[in-house]
């Protein structure tokens, strides 16, 4: 099989469909698709709604050739996303990270955590991420595009500070008491986040959207907190539950799972599908019990643990 | 040696290994493609060695044309050329692609000569219009790292009107002028005219000609090249390289490279179909 002529090599954290987007606009197709069944890709297969979460092994194939790449190398992509929005809502990026790949001269490109439903802030500048359709192709692409933005955070200080405390916050309550911050529990949390978002798919606005400007609308007026997150819509001794935002406490409740309190507490909190209150008492969960179980059962008994002990803790 | 026979003649050990073979095996080995290191074929890998040393960013890159009549090998040394220095792809260093030999196509119009450049490059080929898809190649080109761009086929150009023909040979002194880089374009003399014609091309591309074979010493050493190549147990007759040898072989094989070791083939294998393992002059037979 012929090999592509220039190779594009994924860059570290970079979603597969970032890397091909990326691919197809260097060799001037008109989308990935037309790209991938194209020789020398030459892709026969079906066609996949979303290729980052369920990327057929066939094309993995006919691309790790046409590149010149190991196959596992690819695949390892893959294995890395299992739970992202939709295609549609991978918007988010961080303009920070874009600057830095500008001034080390490197080509843009989206990182895969950046697409997590709970992903708010970037990891490295601790920057809240901000929507961006179009990934720049240039460096005056992104100046023009871009700059304002980062010019307005900048010109800010006070307005960033602020940004850089909610997001320490942020992390901070992501520790379980006395602990260090885990990545299991935020791939946990990533997970829910992942459920309730195919739950509610059907929802008139996209649940991830909501999701995410929603926490980062509380977070930034300081009423959000991880902890919020965990509590008990049914508070021992009769009294009302500590609604601030839908601040509650997980409990022990007889056919109540952890994970349907979450559910619960996680929509109360957001307030975001108030419309859909007399769905998700019975909708919710079903199927999404049964995916919940069997990500349970895929998962090392470590997280379980820990699972339990957040639980008991807040 | 093999068995009684003293087998000096014969160019190496390959060939000398393959008189010890059966009939059937001799005859493959004798119609297989071989290369002969003709003098010329050698003097032109020389001068496209010279070419690709001049290397990138030239402001008035080095040109050339080959011209010569078809079956004098020029294909066969542009590929061999092309084979000596491959591409190298690495992820980290970039790829480094120093020759590109692109066969133009049958009917080379300026857009199907992008084409079979992108095509050759191994790359998709977007739609787009004319002059993105020549800029789109260009980009391609020079991320490549092509330091020698070679035409080969050129003569197909007498398909096209004399503009459009125009178009496409200033279409490839465009890339190598703008790539900086040397260029080469080869094939029969069809082509030739466009550059005579034009002052630009003419003076930018300098000719290379192959001639035709007459009787000369040249001749006689290819003949002798061809013939230490064929497994045959004797020495061919002495009577082949001489003057009256030589005017047989062209007025009946031909005067270009492909024909002459086509028509020698021919005869060895019929001498050993025939179990005779030295060819005689008196035995060259003409084709009807």
């Amino acid at each position: 099989m012929t090999v592509l002529p220039i190779i594009i090599a994924p860059k570290s954290g970079e979603s597969l469909t970032s890397w091909l987007d990326r691919s197809r606009h260097y060799y001037g197709m008109n989308d990935i698709w037309s790209f991938v069944r194209a020789a020398p890709v030459s892709y026969g297969g079906k066609w996949v709604g979303d290729i980052d979460v369920k990327c057929p092994s066939e094309l993995f194939k006919c691309l790790a050739a046409a590149f010149s790449i190991q196959k596992g190398e690819l695949e390892a992509l893959r294995t890395s996303l299992k739970y992202r929005l939709d295609p549609g809502l991978r918007k988010a990026v961080c303009l920070q990270c874009w600057a830095a790949d500008m001034l080390e001269g490197r080509a843009f490109y989206r990182r895969d955590l950046w697409s997590f439903p709970l992903a708010l802030v970037c990891e490295h500048h601790m920057m809240p991420l901000v929507d961006c359709p179009s990934l720049p192709r240039s460096e005056a692409e992104f100046m023009t595009l871009y700059q304002p933005c980062l010019d307005r955070q900048a010109a800010s200080e006070l307005a960033l500070r602020n940004h850089r405390d909610t997001c320490e916050i942020l992390r901070v309550t992501m520790v379980p008491r006395g602990g260090e911050v885990c990545p299991e529990h935020l791939r946990y949390l990533e997970e829910f986040a992942s459920i309730l978002h195919w739950e509610l798919r059907d929802a008139t606005r996209p649940i991830g959207t909501a999701l995410r400007l929603r926490l980062y609308d509380f977070k930034r007026r300081g009423e959000f907190h991880w902890r919020d997150f965990f509590g008990d819509p049914y508070w021992e001794g009769g009294k009302a539950p500590l609604y601030r935002h839908g601040t509650v406490r997980l409990g022990r409740v007889p056919g109540v799972g952890y994970r349907r309190q979450l559910i619960f507490a996680t929509l109360d909190a957001l307030k975001a599908i108030k419309h859909q209150d007399h769905h998700y008492l019975g909708l919710i969960g079903r199927r999404a019990e049964k995916e919940f179980v069997r990500l349970l059962r895929l998962a090392p008994p470590s997280v379980v643990q820990d699972l339990m002990l957040v639980a008991e803790t807040f | 040696m093999v068995g009684s026979f003293d087998l000096a003649h014969l160019v190496d050990d390959e060939v000398r290994g393959a008189v010890g073979l059966d009939l059937s095996t001799r005859l493959a080995f004798i119609e297989a493609e071989r290369d002969y290191a003709f003098p010329y074929a050698q003097h032109l890998h020389e001068q496209l060695e010279r070419l690709l040393r001049a290397g990138q960013g030239r402001t008035r890159p080095p040109c050339r044309r080959i011209v010569a009549r078809s079956g004098m090998g020029k294909s066969f040394i542009l590929q061999q050329f092309e084979r000596r220095h491959p591409r190298v792809i690495s992820k980290r260093k970039g790829t480094q692609w120093p020759v590109l030999l692109v066969e133009v196509p049958p009917r080379p119009t300026p857009d199907a000569l992008v084409h079979a450049i992108l095509s050759k490059l191994g790359a998709p080929i977007p739609s787009k219009k004319r002059v993105a898809l020549q800029y789109h190649a260009l980009n391609l080109l020079r991320d490549a790292g092509i330091c020698l761009l070679i035409f080969d086929e050129l003569n197909r150009i007498r398909h096209l009107n004399d503009d459009i023909a125009g178009e496409t040979c200033e279409l490839m002194r465009w890339y190598s002028s703008v790539l900086g880089v040397p260029g080469v374009v080869s094939g029969g003399p069809a082509y030739v005219h466009i550059f005579q014609g034009d002052e630009q091309l003419g003076d930018r591309y300098l000719p290379i000609e192959i001639p035709t074979f007459v009787v000369d010493e040249i001749f006689l050493r290819v003949v002798s090249t061809v013939l230490a190549h064929i497994p045959m147990r004797e020495p061919p007759d002495e009577e082949i390289f001489t003057e009256e040898g030589a005017s047989l072989i062209l007025k009946a094989g031909g005067v270009t490279t492909a024909k002459v070791v086509h028509f020698l083939k021919d005869q060895a294998m019929r001498c050993l179909e025939e179990h005779r393992e030295k060819m005689m002059l008196r035995d060259l037979k003409v084709p009807l």
